[in-house]
């Protein structure tokens, strides 16, 4: 007896408190286990009614024997209110103490509340430190989080390479965002490393672990058209970054006041990419900057629209925001500009503003890609018709017209209804009185000619007898 | 008079009969699948029965085609939840799973057939797919026909289970819908 004590049930013993208390060490007893599957099948009502009171209750009950599973499922429902009220305060609380006792999935959600600033003030350097220390312990969330930063360098010095390590890292064990990251990075050719063939590998990769954004690369053929922006003109942007823009992340001396800053500025947007130093987009902006009180009013306007608009004000060598337009729900523009810095340089009796404006996402709640606008000052209409003659005309117009200064004419007639019936090629004009004839065949009646320059335009009536 | 009592008699028989027939078809059916007591049979019954009558009378007696298809809306509710408020959670389910198993296969495999036009996995591979795409498709059908008549319901716990979608099931419909925009052809993306 004592024999068979020894040989069998001593060993079986043995390895069952051995098993139980791997188990204890773990955090999860095999009941808890149960449980927390059974929790799970009541917040998502599989095989059973959604059921998230009863959800809560076992997590709660499993929370308070230390889980750290629960507690994280906890932070989760009290972040989403699901089933319960949104306390995002409670939720950090969660999130934090099971990430204290080890759960890398909370430290990923806790870095995601720092991240989108729910329930804490935004702190993009804390949610980093926390989706790195995932990433180090393997988590794929992390690898993207802290990728995401990276990549777009908030919260750590902006690194395509090092961005690419953690997408790299989390697309090995298939997690989808990273994989599409990695795909958007190759495809849109970020810091000169265009590959469209492993950028379309990455989003069929992405595609097969879930991923469904592939339809819209397909639909609007994103490829091919990020293909002809490649081919089309690659030195475009050379002028621009061998001058005083080549660089986004230069440092501004803020040297404009609201006095100096007073008046309307006419020129171009650039965005560059996350790096700020490639540009991807260029556009036609007109700001009308009007002073009160040491406060400058900014009225943002684009082809003549008012696309927005901010008060600032200036306290030591930073402008301090203040009124601000929020965009209404249904609006396009879904950001306000959360810093501005303004640089005055004069040149050849022509003042050049460089206002560096960073445009903040309402939506995502995060900053969008760097901006730099590149303005002159309009002191007056730089187009003014002197003569057109003869008028009333037949078939040949002169039009006589002085410029303020070297620039693109073109010239447009449209009749009273608005439609245009008469469109000249554009030509470079010296600063001066300049003359220019046409040929038109118009049928009777009155019409008005615009002489357009490059950022103004200026127009006259004439009739056709 | 004697011939008219006998007609009215056999034909109120007969509407009896065949409305104690459909109530008993349903019983027979549901108890092949599931165990059912006496006292759920009694209430499936009186259920079925009151359906029937309530059918009989949009049939007979209503003209109005709207009143009469609202009515057969609300009969045809009322029969379902009464069902489903009679049985078990784990009889729902079970009754629910056998009687849609044939629909749900033909779906699963109707997913499985983009996936293999692919030719980038094999049958083995297949038959995993096809299994997490069959449960979790039957999961859905189970919500769907528990609560076929509480669409804010339904789509409530669709968007939770849909947290669970198998990523074998979101390729096929990501496919699906590739091949709709015309970027498949023979199973390679057409970019």
């Amino acid at each position: 007896m004592k024999k068979l004590i020894t040989k069998v049930v001593s060993p079986i013993l043995f390895f069952l408190i051995i098993s139980i208390s791997q188990n204890r060490v773990s955090g999860e007893s095999k009941a808890d286990s149960i449980l927390l599957s059974m929790a799970k099948k009541y917040q998502l009502g599989i095989k059973c009614d959604v059921n998230p009171q009863k959800a809560f209750k076992i997590y709660n009950y499993l929370a308070t024997k230390g889980s750290s599973m629960a507690m994280n499922e906890l932070g989760k429902m009290f972040k989403k209110g699901d089933g319960i009220n949104q306390d995002l305060q409670t939720a950090l609380q969660y999130f934090r103490q099971a990430s204290d006792l080890g759960n890398i999935s909370a430290t990923c959600n806790l870095a995601s509340m720092y991240q989108k600033g729910d329930g804490v003030n935004q702190d993009f350097t804390k949610a980093f430190e926390l989706y790195d220390k995932a990433a180090q312990a393997g988590n794929v969330n992390g690898c993207y989080g802290a990728g995401y930063l990276t990549y777009k360098g908030f919260g750590i010095e902006q690194d395509y390479s090092k961005a690419t390590d953690y997408f790299e890292r989390g697309a090995l064990k298939g997690d989808v965002n990273c994989e599409y990251m990695l795909a958007c990075y190759y495809l849109t050719g970020h810091d000169n490393k265009q590959d469209f063939e492993k950028g379309k590998k990455y989003l069929e990769k992405s595609m097969k672990h879930g991923h469904a954004w592939i339809e819209d690369f397909t639909q609007y053929n994103v490829v091919d058209s990020l293909k002809q922006i490649a081919l089309s003109d690659p030195k475009k942007w050379t002028d621009v970054k061998k001058g005083k823009i080549n660089n986004v992340r230069r440092s501004f001396t803020n040297n404009a006041n609201d006095s100096t800053l007073q008046g309307i500025w006419v020129g171009k947007l650039y965005t560059y990419d996350w790096s700020g130093k490639k540009i991807e987009k260029e556009q036609d902006v007109q700001f009308k900057i009007t002073t009160l009180n040491h406060v400058i009013s900014l009225k943002w306007l684009e082809n003549s629209k008012q696309i927005t608009s901010f008060n600032a004000d200036k306290s030591g060598n930073v402008w301090i925001m203040q009124k601000n337009v929020q965009p209404d729900k249904n609006s396009p523009i879904r950001w306000v500009i959360a810093n501005a810095g303004f640089d005055i340089e004069n040149a050849k009796n022509n003042e050049t503003l460089y206002a560096n404006l960073q445009k903040y996402s309402v939506d995502s709640r995060e900053p969008l890609y760097p901006t730099i606008a590149v303005l002159d000052r309009l002191v007056d209409n730089p187009i003014t018709i002197s003569s057109i003659y003869p008028n009333p005309f037949e078939n040949t117009i002169r039009i006589d017209f002085d410029l303020a200064n070297k620039q693109n004419i073109s010239i447009e007639i449209f009749n009273v209804a608005g439609v245009k019936v008469y469109s000249g090629s554009k030509k470079n004009y010296p600063n001066g009185k300049n003359s220019t004839s046409i040929q038109v065949n118009l049928i009777k009646g009155i019409y008005t000619l615009y002489v357009n320059g490059d950022n103004y335009r200026c127009s006259q009536n004439i009739i056709r007898q | 008079m004697k011939k008219l009592s006998l007609l009215i008699f056999m034909t109120i028989s007969m509407v009896i009969v065949t409305a104690q027939n459909i109530a008993e078809e349903k019983i027979i059916e549901m108890k092949k699948i599931i165990t059912i007591n006496p006292a759920q049979e009694k209430e499936i019954r009186t259920i079925c029965d009151n359906n029937f009558k309530i059918n009989d009378s949009i049939l007979y007696h209503i003209q109005d085609a709207v009143v009469a298809s609202q009515m057969k809306y609300d009969a045809l509710k009322k029969l379902n939840d009464g069902i489903m408020n009679v049985l078990s959670e784990a009889q729902k389910v079970k009754y629910i799973q056998v009687m849609s198993t044939p629909e749900v296969n033909a779906k699963a495999e109707a997913k499985i057939q983009i996936l293999r036009e692919t030719n980038e996995y094999s049958e083995s591979d297949l038959n995993a797919k096809k299994s997490e795409i069959f449960n979790y498709l039957m999961l859905e059908k189970v919500v769907y026909a528990r609560d076929k008549f509480d669409f804010l319901k339904q789509k409530d716990n669709i968007a939770k289970l849909k947290q669970i979608k198998p990523n074998s099931l979101k390729e096929s419909e990501t496919r699906e819908k590739l091949k709709a925009q015309g970027k498949i052809q023979n199973g390679n993306i057409n970019w």
